[in-house]
């Protein structure tokens, strides 16, 4: 859970909403109206899961915190069972471990009135076949690393034919990264693109959807997929794995099971003067 | 003689081995708070000389004694290392020397404390001191050590009648009794009052310092509370966060309560604060930054060279007492 946190909180003091229902936890972080994240916690990945507000209870709180908080709850070789409870009576959300009663760790976070979410979307297919693509994660994280040299602005291109997806910087210097789908699509997982189509995005929000991904995401030879919506909504989902206290080799031999997994997504804006390249041919 | 007491052996060790190595690490001066009771403590260094056997004390207008003094704790250890030595033969020859009162029969005589009026060179009026005494072997003579003076300097050997007896001696040169005033403007009081005798084991102390590692990520100060049934409390709180570590029924050594019925439901702020009400916890506040050269001192000093004892983990111990000293020394700016 901590890891899933972490890889959206790329500075240090860093706001977030968290929203609650019944079908889990999410988390949002928004930075400057061009870069949102998601956490999706699912009620699954929970030991327990009690949820008895009407509508969606909102709140506000400190990311940076949060994190530090959960940080201070573990410890080397040992998963604490945490119970999370919101609002405490001065609307805190509170934590606290129960793994013994004769030694505890507890936080009281305090939480604020959420602010409205500037950009609310829905994202949506550019087209009649959904523009995307999955790549390994520690892949892109280094291709998305070496972009960094270049400049401020990246070039996103996919092409149907021949399949490919290219990322070109250009600024201090030039640099173009091609991953060709059939030339080694261990490293492309997955390819679907029936038009050419072409956006570009500001480096340093681009730089926040891998800088935090967990470890645990590259070990595991993860792939991360990103689609690109209406208007050049750039949509990167991670998945990191969530083990359950205690039974953290269950599901060892047979692979992760979908409800130990938190989703993680980013939303990348294009940049406004950029006119998309679409070929539809 | 306004003051005389007497350490047994697991008294020595103990000062030997935990009190005296820390207390050299932290300071020089050390104030000597006497009392009639079975609880003084020194002030700057609030420790107690455990486990003594008798102490007539007679302060003329008090119920305290307070004093300070400037010893080298090293040649305050050098006395007390031959008793563990002393063979059997050294009970009967301190009845002999000493007369049946001051050893209880099948006690061994260890360490003997007492205050006395000596006169020092080239000043005309007697001045206070405190004689630390080794009375055991029955060997070969006495020589007494001024630790004004190099180590070789004021050694001297002689003969006690029949009896050769081996005595080792060291004179501390005290302070005059202190005023009302010093003590009510100085720490000497303040530490008094809020000193609790009580140390507490925890039983993982490198849990307890890797959370203490997390914690400093929170916030910059630290609240380190004890209590006297054995409830270790830490916690940060911030304007927007407080985060806290509670261990309960620890290993308790020196004053004990038993814990309340009825609170154990309570958040641990809670019970804390409660237990300061009855007078039964100590709370302090320290900085992470002066917190991290206690650790330092911890592992270095104590951990390594007092794996023995009634307590395996001094952890706890050396923890509080290091925030506390830090704490009540920088008096005129705790921070």
């Amino acid at each position: 859970m901590v890891d899933a946190l972490s890889s959206v909180r790329w500075k240090r003091h860093q706001d977030a909403v968290v929203e609650l229902s019944e079908h889990g936890i999410v988390l949002i972080v928004e930075e400057s109206g061009c870069l949102q994240a998601k956490v999706y916690l699912k009620r699954e990945l929970f030991l327990v899961y009690e949820y008895a507000a009407e509508g969606r209870p909102r709140f506000g709180l400190s990311l940076g915190l949060f994190v530090d908080c959960l940080n201070t709850f573990s410890a080397p070789g040992h998963a604490p069972v945490i119970e999370i409870r919101y609002p405490g009576p001065d609307m805190q959300l509170l934590l606290k471990s129960v793994d013994s009663p004769d030694a505890c760790i507890y936080a009281e976070i305090r939480t604020r009135i959420p602010e409205t979410i500037s950009w609310d979307y829905n994202f949506e297919p550019a087209g009649s076949v959904p523009v995307t693509f999955t790549v390994r994660s520690a892949v892109l994280k280094e291709a998305v690393d070496d972009l960094e040299w270049p400049g401020s602005s990246i070039q996103l291109l996919l092409q149907p034919q021949p399949p490919s997806v290219t990322f070109r910087g250009e600024g201090h210097g030039d640099i173009q990264i091609d991953f060709q789908y059939y030339a080694n699509n261990d490293l492309l997982i997955a390819f679907q693109c029936d038009h050419r189509i072409s956006y570009r995005y500001k480096y340093k929000f681009l730089g926040a959807t891998t800088s935090n991904i967990p470890s645990s995401v590259l070990k595991d030879n993860r792939g991360s997929k990103l689609s690109i919506g209406r208007g050049g909504l750039l949509k990167i989902q991670h998945l990191v794995s969530v083990q359950r206290p205690g039974a953290q080799h269950s599901f060892s031999d047979h692979g992760q099971q979908p409800s130990r997994i938190a989703y993680i997504e980013f939303y990348v804006k294009p940049e406004e003067d950029d006119t998309p390249i679409i070929d539809d041919s | 003689m306004k003051f005389k007491a007497f350490l047994t052996l697991d008294g020595v060790a103990l000062l030997d081995k935990r009190f005296l190595p820390s207390l050299d690490k932290i300071g020089r001066t050390c104030h000597l708070y006497l009392t009639r009771t079975e609880d003084p403590a020194t002030a700057r260094h609030p420790h107690k000389p455990p486990q003594r056997r008798r102490r007539p004390i007679h302060p003329p207008n008090s119920e305290r004694l307070p004093l300070s003094a400037t010893p080298h704790l090293q040649q305050l250890r050098r006395p007390h290392r031959p008793s563990s030595s002393t063979p059997p033969s050294s009970t009967r020859v301190q009845q002999r020397r000493s007369g049946a009162g001051s050893v209880r029969s099948g006690e061994t005589a260890a360490i003997q404390i007492k205050l006395v009026k000596k006169l020092t060179r080239g000043v005309h009026q007697p001045g206070a001191r405190t004689d630390v005494r080794d009375e055991g072997a029955e060997v070969c003579g006495w020589f007494r050590m001024c630790p004004s003076r190099s180590h070789c300097r004021g050694r001297r050997w002689g003969s006690m009648g029949s009896w050769m007896l081996l005595r080792t001696c060291r004179s501390f040169i005290l302070s005059l009794s202190l005023s009302r005033s010093t003590l009510q403007r100085g720490i000497f009081i303040r530490s008094i009052n809020y000193f609790l005798p009580t140390l507490v084991q925890v039983p993982d102390l490198a849990q307890l310092q890797n959370l203490v590692d997390r914690l400093k990520n929170v916030g910059d100060l630290l609240t380190v509370a004890i209590t006297q049934y054995g409830d270790l409390h830490l916690q940060v709180s911030t304007s927007l966060i407080t985060v806290g570590s509670e261990f309960r029924r620890l290993k308790v050594l020196g004053v004990h309560a038993d814990a309340p019925a009825g609170d154990q439901n309570l958040s641990a702020p809670t019970r804390t604060d409660m237990a300061i009400q009855r007078g039964q916890a100590l709370s302090v506040l320290i900085r992470f930054k002066k917190l991290l050269w206690s650790k330092a001192f911890t592992r270095d000093k104590l951990l390594h060279k007092l794996p023995y004892g009634l307590f395996e983990h001094l952890g706890a111990f050396a923890f509080g007492f290091s925030s506390i000293r830090i704490y009540w020394d920088d008096h005129a700016s705790p921070f």
